[in-house]
């Protein structure tokens, strides 16, 4: 199969032969520098978003890459990316007892306490970050009773409550229904 | 990391042997620098393919059985071994490297990101929550079980949460599965390599049409488009869906431009591999395939062009139908309830859905820099110059993946504009790049700097 005509002239760059140092190419060169440079280093008022974008997704990792390269820890790494989504299951499933299944929040009870989207309060992420556990998800209505550990957030406080415990359950039930979305 | 070497470069070279393999076997001829990053990218896709077909045989998925069915894969598209022999001889002969001095500082610059995007692919954790609720969630248990069909899927926990997330994207679950297997704790370095590899494509092919200085600063912009760079090294099924429809179009295009280019087949092969990224890529292909199909008629006459159309969507239908009808019913025990998501075909939703795209996708600089404008701009001043474009296949397919972007943002509830069509927009971006590159007014101001640069005067 062949195309019957070319339809389309290209510059290919075997075409052009100009010497590696002549003046025309150090120009071209020099344009080359000042384009890169533009791009990534001014903002041009908010106008050169290919500056800011390289900032957050490029340029912060050029500049810490000596610091973040020391922390080689896979856990730790983990931790620096989703911090309290891998730490709040972590601490939960260190906490149970055995033969209890705990009872995951609604993720609006999540987010009261959390600055970053409490992702954690879905089953799939909580067994993501941690393994396969006796969990509930909250809008699983039908295993729903069957929980017997949940989980109580307070200003920066973590525990697990049970029921016949200081917490009261069904006030904290009630929390959570309030906080269903 | 230094148990993860020896295999890492192993499936590397079994990749690219494959690559090599099927681009041989189709007759494919393009420019010889492209081999390497198409070969790559064709291998990733057989090497992932070749994993399914030990699940399909219910093998055991370990590093064993993995690298043997990247070797199987190798020696099976190599089978036309005289063909592969032609292919090497082509390539090797008068093999040359012409550079230019502002070629370096747009190499280096580009390799300085480049190294930013494997190192970060490698560093972080996977961190997109579709992917920690979809394919990384299931990649992790089939590490652990050496099968797909894992606990995942059948523990009361997860029942009736899994959502779509862990049924649209074999190619990255697979890849996943094959990187954890290999020692990297998060997978993902593959992404990285794969950026890199269709950043050295596109390379190649801006400078096939514009003079190497403007195809340099095309190339910066392309690779810097802002909400593209985070996912050459997040973890999202939508720049890797984006890298293999992108290449299918753009080697039908350059099959269409110049007589020295032979490349259907294989851009029938990088359909296949876009719906195997992203399973639902099938109706943009068939979307494409439609609009396409004038010029083809026009150019190939009746035969030759249902020859190629009947290919790729076979090819397409086959990989759709391997996942979606064979695996999903013979062997998971749980489906995905697609049919739920899909809403009839409402008006105001329509208008809707065209409406945000513009205005919270398209219109949004700070997603796309300034690709958009430049395409308008090229686009605009071509029209006025020449009152037709020449390059109706490439902006019939770039309107067909905008259409079809729309109507899944109509017919499917789950499919929202502000994510899911700004991210399917990644498989417009680099046609965007190619239709700059290649239009009239480029291709004369090329012509010109051309001109200027071998000049004698300066």
């Amino acid at each position: 199969m062949s195309a019957k005509k070319t339809s389309t002239k290209s510059v290919s760059n075997s075409d052009t032969s100009s010497s590696f140092f002549s003046l025309k190419a150090i120009i071209l060169t020099i344009a080359t520098i000042v384009f890169c440079t533009m791009l990534v280093n001014t903002s041009l008022s908010g106008w050169n978003t290919y500056s800011s974008s390289y900032d957050v997704r490029i340029g912060f990792y050029k500049s810490k890459l000596d610091s973040l390269t020391r922390i080689k820890g896979w856990h730790e790494r983990m931790f620096m990316r989703h911090v309290a989504n891998v730490e709040i299951p972590k601490y939960a499933v260190n906490h149970l007892r055995p033969g209890d299944t705990l009872l995951l929040p609604p993720i609006g009870y999540g987010n009261k306490y959390m600055k970053t989207n409490a992702v954690w309060t879905d089953p799939r992420i909580f067994t993501y970050m941690i393994g396969f556990q006796p969990i509930v998800s909250y809008a699983d209505v039908a295993r729903r009773n069957s929980a017997t550990a949940f989980v109580v957030l307070d200003k920066n406080q973590i525990w697990i409550a049970h029921r016949g415990g200081r917490t009261n359950i069904d006030s904290l039930l009630q929390v959570y229904e309030q906080l269903n979305d | 990391m230094t148990s993860q070497v020896f295999p890492l470069v192993l499936t590397l070279l079994l990749q690219l042997i494959s690559g090599i393999g099927l681009l041989a076997a189709t007759k494919t001829r393009v420019a010889k620098s492209a081999v390497i990053p198409l070969s790559l990218l064709l291998g990733m896709f057989v090497h992932t393919a070749a994993m399914f077909a030990l699940q399909l045989a219910s093998i055991p998925l370990t590093l064993m059985s993995v690298l043997a069915a990247g070797l199987f894969g190798a020696l099976l598209c190599n089978s036309l071994v005289k063909r592969t022999g032609e292919f090497i001889s082509w390539w090797l002969k008068n093999l040359s490297l012409k550079i230019n001095m502002y070629d370096l500082v747009a190499v280096g610059f580009a390799a300085s990101v480049g190294y930013i995007v494997v190192w970060a692919s490698w560093y972080w954790p996977v961190t997109p929550f579709d992917a920690m609720a979809g394919i990384d969630l299931v990649a992790r248990q089939t590490v652990a079980e050496g099968s797909i069909v894992n606990r995942v899927f059948t523990d009361p926990s997860l029942a009736g949460h899994l959502s779509n997330q862990p049924f649209y994207a074999p190619f990255a679950m697979l890849m996943q599965v094959l990187y954890r297997l290999i020692g990297f704790e998060y997978g993902q370095v593959w992404l990285g390599i794969m950026s890199v590899s269709f950043s050295w494509f596109m390379y190649v092919l801006l400078r096939q049409y514009a003079h190497p200085f403007i195809a340099n600063i095309l190339w910066l912009l392309l690779i810097l488009t802002p909400e593209m760079l985070g996912y050459t090294y997040l973890l999202q099924t939508d720049y890797l869906n984006a890298v293999f429809f992108a290449s299918g179009v753009i080697l039908l295009v350059m099959h269409l431009d110049t007589k020295e280019n032979r490349t259907l087949l294989a851009s029938a092969l990088f359909f296949a591999a876009a719906c195997w990224s992203r399973t639902e890529t099938i109706a943009l292909v068939g979307i494409v395939a439609v609009v396409v199909a004038p010029t083809l008629l026009k150019r190939f006459g009746r035969i030759e062009t249902l020859k190629y159309l009947a290919t790729t969507m076979v090819l397409c239908g086959v990989v759709f139908s391997l996942w979606h009808m064979l695996f999903f019913n013979a062997y998971l025990p749980v489906r995905p309830d697609s049919a739920a998501e899909l809403t009839g075909f409402q008006f105001d939703r329509f208008t809707d859905v065209v409406s945000s795209t513009f205005s919270n996708v398209i219109f949004d600089k700070g997603l796309w820099g300034a690709s958009f404008l430049l395409f308008a701009i090229v686009f605009i001043v071509d029209l006025v110059r020449t009152k037709k474009s020449n390059r109706t296949v490439l902006l019939a397919a770039i309107g067909a993946v905008f259409v079809g972007l729309i109507l899944i943002g109509t017919l499917f509830t789950s499919a929202i504009v502000e994510q899911t069509l700004r991210r399917g927009m990644f498989k417009i971006i680099p046609l965007l790049f190619f239709y700059i590159a290649s239009a009239p007014v480029i291709v004369m101001l090329s012509e010109k700097l051309k001109h200027w640069e071998l000049s004698k005067k300066t």
